[in-house]
């Protein structure tokens, strides 16, 4: 299911401002009846979305301080879906989506910052975007876990899942349970699994990479395209 | 991929994974890790060796997978960038740690609004348990504190044994805001159930217990908004206890970086909001009763309905219990869940009516028979909306006739008095027929288009009453003072007008029986501007009681008000200050009058510029109204805004007034003139704090609803557009203010062209032309439209 995309690149912006809301509602009953192209439209309505109102909370706050995924994709919904009614489904592909697309708001984040560092271009990404939340060690961990998530989401698709929901989307273990409707106990059994297999590989990657320079291929390595909403 | 060199020989697998890690590892051999790693994470440390050897033997590949990622697990092996994002849901504050005035004991919950702790407060001598809420960096801690104090006394009005009480609150040090709430033991209510394995009746005699104190809240008219199992718990004697009552609403203040009203509004949780929490419209009591319906159809299936999924469906599907749900009760959680808030059980009280009826085998009225039903539902809907709207106006109305007897008794103490009480009846009877007898209490936030609708059904029965001259004029001059509070100043006139010359017919224009009904007349002169005609009927009106001495010191101060209101100045303060000494006597038999006296006389000293004596004036009248009319009372409002109005800092005044706003909007709806001066107000305190565009939006709001009200010329109207016109001057946006200050002379240019003010506005308009012919010397500014 995962396919490459550059991920550098990012989602052409969505059109206008005021019409969102009311697309947002349109565009999830097509991601739902699976129209080609819909998903690419959601995705960067939120991509949009979800960075502007994370560059605006890393401004406000005081460097080191937690980005908070639950209150941006909550907020994120609240702006973008809030005054529709949205049926269950609705709801749950949005969230999907979300999670998915903070995972590479921040895999970009991570890259700019890294390409900074380098002293590369840096017009992708204002500096001052990057700077005050993300360590570089930090940024270099986002980097390979988003590696080895995409090899997790090959393997066993629901445990990656659940990890991209907890983490990207901040949602909590019971919601993701009732969401993928599975008992409690095999999310709780998988977050845990999952939480501890990509530390190591992550640790095992940066380990590789410190002792072989450049490490992955010059680091832009795959991100996976958006899943579609659980099937399962 | 993976650098296995400095691992020690193993022996073959029989079934060997991958060496490349969970690349060719399938769904099962996941599961089968996932399993392994839980087992083993289980185990005391000294125990895993022995019990990996033996799950794993020969299978070398997958026991070391087990063994990196159980070094993996745990705190130390957090990697950074999970401490930023995941580590507010990972760290508790240790036992020990001292917020306000409480020690935490330990963590109990996380939610989505923040952290829950056992905490013990110790004031002094007694220390007690309590729920200690931390609520999430991001909710702005001002707002949250000045709407919490604002709110605290209504919240401290609830006293019943379900409803769990907010004890305090405050922010720690690093702005992060508080709530204290008195601790409860219990399980929520869904759970208590399964544990229990309740059956359906005994579910829904919980439900019930539930309904009864959701209804005690709305009868205080606090709506909870954010009725779900987390927030109702039973304890161990099935008691049900409500938390958080009125915490929604704190809460749903404006975020620090300033979203739309929508946002304002949005509900806690989206599963759970009802339909019209989601369109951002206001919240009523009807929303928590679709709370109640989506939590009844959880006790009785074990899950949520499915929402409906467009605007034609009348509600959410119900899903199908593991069980055939019984029609009748299908029925009544259905009703409890439709789509339009005035289709649903007009209260929790009738919810748990219904439920109450099932358990005794009688027939619901939300029947399932579809025919029968469809007209029913036609009938409920109105039902529904005439008792909501029909207790509100009762209320105004039961003022309006209540002082009308005090002033007549007073007045005609003696042969009349009898005659008096029969009409008063009389008119409470025909206000009880033609809005129909209900609960006072029921949906008191009522729909305000219903209640128009209800006022203009009474005029039309007023006028039926040619027969009874006496009643009718009475029922024109109550059902006049509702719309003149309404604001509709119109209807208001020609009311109290038409009253008014009833009762002069009838008892002759020198007896002081006339007074009050001229009094309110003057009332609504004044606020359709007619000034001189106000001003003649109070002097008059004045005169008539001072030729009667002996007369009601009541009706006196209201005319002494009254006219205050029209000649301002001077003669106001003195006008005021007699009607306080008059009124002063009667402060404990009538505290709402003497009330109004003192807010007449703050008023008029703060205009006069003495704010410190405004101050006193108000907290007492502020303290009077709410004992008698509740914290959220129209007159009560009044003066809770003018104590905003005085607070120093703009930023804590324009929170105030946003949360009067709202306030307004919700009982008043938008065409109000109490909601048009809280916009003012807020744009006055949003100015100050140099948040300029969006003072301008909010006078804009202001004089719209003025203008709507009563015509642009009118004053309220004018001062608010001269506000935005400020506003403009102040972000340079010079084109645009010249256009308002062109509006603004063309507006003048009636009633208001000779004094001081139009004057002011002509130098002003001239210095700004100046300015703007400098820049369009530099021809950055586009030539004005003419306005």
């Amino acid at each position: 299911m995962a396919t490459t995309s550059n991920g550098v690149g990012h989602p052409a912006p969505a059109g206008k401002g005021a019409g969102e809301a009311a697309a947002v509602g349109d565009t999830l009953a097509r991601v739902r009846r699976g129209e080609a192209g819909a998903l690419d439209r959601l995705t960067a309505l939120l991509y949009r979305e979800l960075r502007q109102l994370a560059s605006r909370r890393l401004r406000g706050e005081r460097a080191g301080h937690t980005l908070g995924t639950t209150a941006l994709v909550n907020e994120a919904y609240l702006r973008l879906a809030g005054q529709r009614k949205l049926t269950v489904d609705d709801r749950e592909a949005f969230l999907a989506a979300a999670s998915t697309t903070m995972r590479r708001v921040l895999i970009d984040y991570a890259r700019a910052r890294r390409r900074v560092k380098r002293g590369g271009d840096a017009v992708a990404v204002p500096i001052e975007e990057v700077a005050p939340f993300l360590s570089d060690r930090a940024c270099d961990e986002m980097i390979e876990l988003d590696q080895a998530l995409s090899r997790l989401e090959a393997a066993q698709p629901r445990a990656a899942r659940i990890f991209e929901q907890r983490v990207f989307g901040g949602r909590s273990l019971a919601e993701i349970a009732a969401a993928l409707a599975v008992s409690t106990k095999t999310v709780q059994r998988d977050w845990d699994a999952a939480r501890a297999w990509l530390r190591k590989e992550v640790r095992r990657g940066l380990d590789s990479s410190a002792g072989g320079g450049d490490g992955n291929g010059g680091g832009d390595g795959p991100t996976p395209e958006a899943p579609g909403p659980p099937e399962a | 991929m993976l650098d296995r060199e400095d691992e020690p020989p193993v022996p073959a697998d029989p079934a060997p994974l991958d060496p490349a890690g969970l690349d060719a590892l399938g769904a099962e051999d996941w599961d089968r890790l996932a399993e392994l790693f839980a087992a083993a994470a289980a185990l005391p440390a000294g125990e895993r060796e022995l019990y990996l050897d033996a799950e794993c033997a020969g299978r070398a590949a997958l026991r070391r997978e087990v063994d990196e990622m159980l070094r993996s697990s745990g705190d130390e092996g957090a990697l950074e960038i999970e401490d930023h994002l995941l580590r507010w849901d990972e760290t508790a504050l240790p036992p020990g740690y001292r917020i306000g005035p409480c020690r935490l004991v330990r963590p109990m919950a996380r939610g989505g609004m923040g952290e829950v702790y056992l905490g013990e407060r110790t004031d002094g001598s007694y220390s007690q348990q309590v729920a200690v809420k931390l609520l999430r960096p991001g909710l702005e801690a001002t707002g949250m504190l000045d709407r919490f104090r604002l709110e605290r006394d209504v919240l401290a009005r609830l006293s019943h044994p379900s409803v769990v009480p907010l004890l305090d609150g405050g922010a720690t040090p690093e702005g992060r805001p508080y709530l204290v709430l008195q601790y409860v033991e219990g399980l929520p209510i869904t759970e208590f159930c399964t544990e229990r394995r309740l059956g359906r009746r005994a579910r829904l005699r919980l439900f019930i217990k539930l309904c009864r104190a959701v209804q005690y809240a709305h009868s205080h008219l606090i709506v909870h908004r954010d009725l779900k199992p987390s927030n109702i718990l039973v304890d161990e004697t099935a008691g049900v206890r409500l938390l958080d009552f009125g915490i929604a609403k704190l809460l749903a203040g404006r975020p620090a970086d300033g979203a739309t009203l929508a946002a304002e509004r949005a509900p806690m949780t989206p599963d759970r909001a009802a339909p019209e929490q989601l369109r951002g419209e206001p919240v009523t009591t009807a929303t928590d009763v679709w709370a109640l319906g989506l939590l009844l159809c959880e006790l009785l299936t074990g899950r949520l309905p499915t929402r409906a999924t467009s605007a034609a469906a009348s509600g959410p599907t119900l899903p199908a219990a593991p069980e055939p749900l019984d029609r009748d009760l299908a029925a009544i959680a259905g009703r409890a869940v439709r789509e339009r808030p005035d289709e649903r059980y007009a209260t929790a009280g009738e919810l748990a009516d219904d439920a109450e009826r099932w358990l005794d085998g009688k027939p619901v009225r939300a029947r399932p028979d579809s025919l029968a039903y469809r007209v029913r539902r036609f009938v409920g809907r109105h039902r529904a909306a005439v008792a909501s709207a029909a207790a509100a106006v009762l209320a105004l109305a039961a003022l309006a006739v209540v002082s009308t007897v005090q002033s007549a008794r007073a007045i005609r103490a003696g042969e009349h008095a009898a005659a008096e009480e029969r009409k008063a009846k009389a008119v409470v009877d025909l206000l009880l027929e033609t809005f129909g007898a209900t609960d006072p209490h029921a949906g008191a936030i009522g729909d305000s288009v219903s209640i128009g609708a209800l006022l203009d059904q009474g005029e039309a029965r007023a006028a039926d009453l040619d027969a009874q001259p006496e009643v009718q004029a009475a029922l024109r001059h109550a059902l006049g003072r509702i719309r003149l509070e309404r604001g509709n100043y119109e209807r208001a006139r020609e009311l109290l007008g038409a009253a008014r010359e009833a009762e002069i017919d009838r008892l002759g224009e020198s007896d002081p029986a006339t007074v009050p009904v001229r009094i309110n007349y003057a009332r609504s002169l004044h606020a359709s501007r007619l000034q001189a005609e106000a001003e003649r009927e109070l002097r008059a009106s004045l005169a008539v009681l001072a030729a009667s001495p002996g007369g009601d010191s009541e009706v006196e101060a209201a005319a002494l008000m009254a006219l205050a209101s029209v000649v301002h100045g001077e003669e106001g303060v003195r006008a005021l200050e007699r009607a306080v000494v008059l009124m002063r006597e009667r402060r404990d038999r009538d505290p709402v009058a003497y009330a109004d006296v003192l807010t007449g006389l703050a008023l008029m000293r703060r205009m006069t510029g003495n704010a410190n004596d405004a101050r006193a004036l108000y907290e007492e009248a502020l303290s009077l109204y709410v004992a008698a009319l509740g914290a959220e009372a129209p007159r009560t409002l009044v003066i809770r805004s003018e104590l905003v109005s005085l607070l120093e800092d703009p930023a804590e005044r324009a929170a105030g007034h946003r949360e009067l706003l709202e306030l307004r909007r919700r009982r008043f709806g938008d065409d109000n003139g109490a909601v048009a001066n809280s916009w003012n107000h807020l744009g006055l305190a949003l100015a100050d704090h140099g948040e300029l565009a969006e003072a301008e939006e909010a006078f804009g709001r202001a004089q719209a609803i003025w203008t709507r009200l009563g015509g642009p010329e009118h004053p309220m109207a004018i001062r608010a557009l001269h506000n935005r016109a400020l506003t403009l001057v102040e972000q340079e946006l010079l084109a645009e203010a010249d256009q308002a200050y062109a509006q603004l002379e063309e507006q003048l240019g009636g009633a208001h062209g000779a004094d001081g003010f139009a004057a002011a506005v002509r130098a002003e308009r001239a210095e700004l032309r100046a300015r703007l012919g400098g820049a369009a010397a530099g021809a950055t500014v586009p030539a004005p439209a003419h306005g």
